[in-house]
C-alpha cells in the first residue's frame, strides 16, 4: 500500500477580509468584483498550502454551497427572478454546525452546456486540480425533485450533466472529482442500507477523469461492496467513524484522518499513527490522505495551517 | 382553557440598521425610518430616538438606550400585529448563539465562519468546564424584566439550546478528556458531545430558567434548531433539554423550538423529552408552487403524525409563516394551513401559532405585513372551527 499524496475533500472557509467584503457586498457597499478579487487572493494562498498534495484545489470559495453553481448555471432547475444570493430556493439545514444552504427545485430535465462548471473555478497548474461534487445520493436527496418519476434518471442525468463539463474541466487544469457522501453518514444510522444509490451507473456515465467517493461522518466499510465493482477510482474513509478491519479493497483509498470539525491541528504524529493502524488493520490499493470532511467548518487561518501539515506528511 | 390558535412570534426580528451602527451618527434616511416605524407601532420614545440618533458621538449609556427603544419597537410591533405571545425579538442580543458564548466562562472566539450566503457566525471553542458567567443570570432576568415592564401580553423568553450551543462549537475541552482515558477518537467525540451538553444544560441554561420562572415567566422556550442536525445523537438533545428544564415547576410550560430540522430523525427519542410545546417548521419544507393561496399541501403537515403515533399529548406551535420569502401570506392562506394542522393533531385547542422561525432575515416592511396576517389567519381558523 503506497502514498499517493495528500488531496482535500470538500469546501474552504474565506479569510476574515473576503468576509468582511463579502457582508459589505450583500448590503450593497462593495461591487462583485471586489468580492471576486478577495476570493482570487485567498483561493492562490489555499492552493500554495497545497504544494505536496496530489491533488490541489482553491477552496472552491466562490461557491455559496455544492448545490448553487449548479442549481443556477445548470438547465432543469427553477430560477429566480433576481441576481440576489437567496434566487435559488429556500434556506434549508446542511449537515452539522450552524449551516445551510439553498435547496433548489428540478422543474425539468437536467442538462449543460458543458461550460458550468469550470467558469466557478480557478485555473490551476499542472493538471491537477480537483472539484468537489455532491455525490449521486445526496445529490438526490438535497434537491427538491418536481420533474423525474425516479431517482435514477434524475442521478443519470446529472452524472450526464458532469460528463458534459469534463473536456472543459481539463483544460483548465482539473483532473479529478471528489464526491461527498453527506446524506448518507446521516441517513443510514437508523434504517437498513439500500441498494438502490445507482453507483455504478453514476460513475460509468463520468469519463475520462479521476474520480473518488468520500463517505464523511459514517461507517465506509459498510459501503465498499456497493462500490468495489464501479469505475470510481478512490473511496474516502472517515477514518473516525470507520471500522478499519472490515476494509478489504482493491481499489485506492482516501483516508480522512484529520478532524474538519476540530479546530486543533492534528500532529504529524497522530497522522502517522492513523495511516499505520490502517494499513496494519485493512487491505488496500495505494492511499490518499487529507481531512475526513469539508474544511468549511473552520476558520481560514486554521483550515490553512490543517492543510501545511498534510502538506509535511510523508510516509 | 387556553385560547384556540393562540399567536406567538418564535424569537429574531431583524435589528434596524441604526440599532447595529451604534458607532456611527445615523444617516438621515435611518431616521426617518425609525419616526416613520415609530409612528406605526406608537412608540412615545421616537422623539428621544431622534435625539439619541442625531448624535455623532454616543456615550455607553446612550447606546444602551437605543437598544432599549429598538427593543420597545419590537414589543410595539408585536402588539400592533395583536400576538398573545412575545418576547423582544431578540433586539438586547447579538446573535442567538454569540449571546451565550459570550456569557459563558469555558468558550473562547475561533474567528469567523460561514452559516449560508454572507451569514456567518463567530464560532466558539470550548476551551474548559462550561458555566455561566457571573452577572449573566441578572443579564437574561433584566432582559425578562425590560419587556414585562412595557408589555401586559404573555411574555415568552427563549434560551439557545443545550445541544446547540454544542453543535456549534467546538467541543475540545470534553473530546480530550475522553480521549486522556483512551478511548477511541469515535467514543471521545460521543462522550465528549454528550458532557458538553449536559454541562450547557446544568450550568448554562438551567440557572437562567430558573430565574426567570422566579421573575414570573409562565413559559420558558429553548431553540434547538442544530437538534436533528446528527440523528445518531437525538438521546443526547433529549437529555440535555430535560436537564436545562429540571426542577422547574409543571405549571410553567416548557417549549422547544424545532425549525429546519428532519424531524423524523428525532423519534422515537422525542417522546421521552418533558417539554410540553413544540414550535415547528411547516412552510418552509413546501415546495415553492405550494406557497399560493389554495395551494397547501397537507402533505407539509406529515410531522405532525409522528407527534400522535408516539402517543404526545403537547402543543403544536406551527409555522404558518416562510421566514425565508418575501412572500406575505394571506390571512386565508393561513387559515387553511392551520385548520390542516389541527385535522393532522385531531385536537385545535393544542395548535399554536406562529412563523417558521425567527423574522430576522425579513426587513421590517415585510415581517410586520406578516405578522398581522398570521394574527388574522388565526382569527379565521378559529372562527371556522367554533
Amino acid at each position: 500500500m503506497n502514498f499517493k499524496g495528500a488531496i482535500l475533500s470538500g469546501t474552504l472557509s474565506r479569510s476574515p477580509e473576503t468576509i468582511k467584503i463579502h457582508r459589505l457586498l450583500r448590503d450593497g457597499h462593495a461591487k462583485k468584483t471586489d468580492f471576486e478579487k478577495a476570493v482570487e487572493k485567498d483561493s492562490n494562498q489555499i492552493i500554495q498550502a497545497q504544494k505536496n498534495f496530489a491533488f490541489v484545489s482553491g477552496g472552491q470559495l466562490n461557491w455559496l454551497d455544492l448545490l448553487r453553481p449548479i442549481a443556477s448555471n445548470f438547465k432543469g432547475f427553477a430560477k429566480g427572478k433576481s441576481e440576489k444570493e437567496d434566487s435559488v430556493g429556500p434556506v434549508t439545514r446542511w449537515f452539522r454546525t450552524n449551516t445551510f444552504y439553498r435547496k433548489p427545485t428540478i422543474v425539468e430535465k437536467i442538462s449543460s452546456n458543458g461550460k458550468e462548471l469550470s467558469q466557478n473555478l480557478p485555473k490551476i497548474e499542472n493538471n491537477n486540480g480537483i472539484l468537489f461534487l455532491l455525490g449521486p445520493y445526496s445529490f438526490s436527496k438535497l434537491v427538491q425533485n418536481s420533474f423525474y418519476e425516479n431517482e435514477k434518471e434524475l442521478i443519470l442525468d446529472y452524472a450526464k450533466a458532469i460528463n458534459q463539463n469534463i473536456s472543459d474541466l481539463k483544460q483548465k487544469g482539473y483532473g479529478a472529482i471528489f464526491f461527498s457522501e453527506p446524506s448518507i453518514g446521516f441517513d443510514f444510522s437508523k434504517k437498513e442500507l439500500k441498494k438502490e444509490m445507482f453507483f455504478e451507473e453514476f460513475a460509468s456515465n463520468i469519463k475520462e477523469i479521476l474520480k473518488g467517493i468520500n463517505f464523511p461522518l459514517t461507517d465506509a466499510s459498510n459501503f465498499f461492496p456497493l462500490i468495489e465493482e464501479t469505475d470510481f477510482d478512490f473511496v474516502g474513509i472517515d477514518c473516525i467513524f470507520s471500522d478499519f478491519e472490515k476494509i478489504k479493497t482493491k481499489k485506492n483509498v482516501f483516508l480522512g484522518l484529520t478532524d474538519g470539525s476540530r479546530i486543533g491541528v492534528e500532529s504529524l504524529e497522530q497522522i502517522n499513527k492513523i495511516v499505520q493502524n490502517f494499513k496494519q488493520k485493512a487491505s488496500a490499493k495505494d492511499y490518499f490522505i487529507g481531512p475526513n470532511d469539508r474544511l468549511f467548518d473552520v476558520p481560514f487561518e486554521q483550515g490553512l495551517k490543517k492543510i501545511k501539515i498534510l502538506s509535511d506528511f510523508k510516509e | 382553557m387556553e385560547k384556540m390558535f393562540l399567536t406567538q412570534e418564535i424569537g429574531s426580528i431583524q435589528r434596524p440598521i441604526w440599532r447595529q451602527k451604534l458607532n456611527v451618527a445615523a444617516k438621515k434616511e435611518w431616521i426617518d425610518s425609525a419616526l416613520k416605524w415609530g409612528e406605526t407601532f406608537e412608540v412615545e420614545e421616537r422623539k428621544e430616538l431622534k435625539g439619541l440618533l442625531e448624535k455623532t458621538e454616543k456615550t455607553p449609556e446612550e447606546k444602551q438606550r437605543v437598544i432599549d427603544i429598538a427593543t420597545i419597537y419590537v414589543i410595539k410591533m408585536f402588539e400592533k400585529a395583536g400576538l398573545d405571545r412575545i418576547y423582544n425579538g431578540e433586539q438586547p442580543r447579538t446573535e442567538m448563539y454569540d449571546v451565550f458564548a459570550k456569557n459563558t466562562s469555558g468558550i473562547t472566539s475561533a474567528g469567523f465562519v460561514n452559516s449560508f450566503d454572507a451569514n456567518y457566525f463567530r464560532k466558539g471553542i470550548i476551551e474548559n468546564k462550561v458555566l455561566i458567567k457571573k452577572n449573566a443570570v441578572d443579564w437574561f432576568e433584566r432582559e425578562l424584566e425590560f419587556v414585562q415592564k412595557y408589555s401586559d401580553k404573555i411574555v415568552k423568553p427563549c434560551l439557545t439550546g443545550p445541544y446547540t450551543m454544542t453543535d456549534w462549537s467546538y467541543v475540545e475541552f470534553y473530546r480530550k478528556l475522553h480521549e486522556k482515558k483512551g478511548e477511541n477518537s469515535l467514543k471521545a467525540l460521543k462522550k465528549g458531545r454528550m458532557d458538553a451538553a449536559l454541562d450547557f444544560a446544568k450550568n448554562v441554561l438551567n440557572p437562567v430558567v430558573k430565574k426567570w420562572v422566579k421573575a414570573g415567566a409562565t413559559i420558558v422556550q429553548i431553540d434547538e434548531p442544530a437538534a436533528s442536525t446528527n440523528e445518531q445523537e437525538s438521546d443526547i438533545f433529549v437529555e440535555s433539554v430535560n436537564e436545562a428544564f429540571k426542577g422547574i415547576p409543571n405549571k410553567v410550560e416548557k417549549a422547544v423550538h424545532l425549525c429546519y430540522s428532519n424531524y423524523p430523525a428525532l423519534f422515537p427519542e422525542l417522546a421521552e423529552c418533558k417539554a410540553d410545546s413544540y414550535l415547528i417548521e411547516c412552510t418552509n419544507h413546501a415546495a415553492g408552487k405550494e406557497f399560493g393561496a389554495k395551494s397547501v399541501n397537507p402533505k407539509a403537515y406529515d410531522i405532525i403524525n409522528l407527534f400522535n403515533e408516539h402517543s404526545m399529548n403537547v402543543n403544536i406551535g406551527a409555522g404558518v409563516i416562510d421566514i425565508h420569502s418575501d412572500l406575505i401570506e394571506s390571512p386565508e392562506l393561513i387559515r387553511d394551513r392551520l385548520l390542516h394542522v389541527a385535522k393532522a393533531l385531531g385536537d385545535s385547542s393544542r395548535v399554536h401559532v406562529n412563523p417558521d422561525c425567527g423574522l430576522r432575515t425579513r426587513t421590517w416592511s415585510i415581517a410586520f405585513p406578516k405578522l398581522v396576517n398570521m394574527v388574522k389567519g388565526a382569527e379565521l381558523a378559529r372562527k371556522t372551527v367554533e
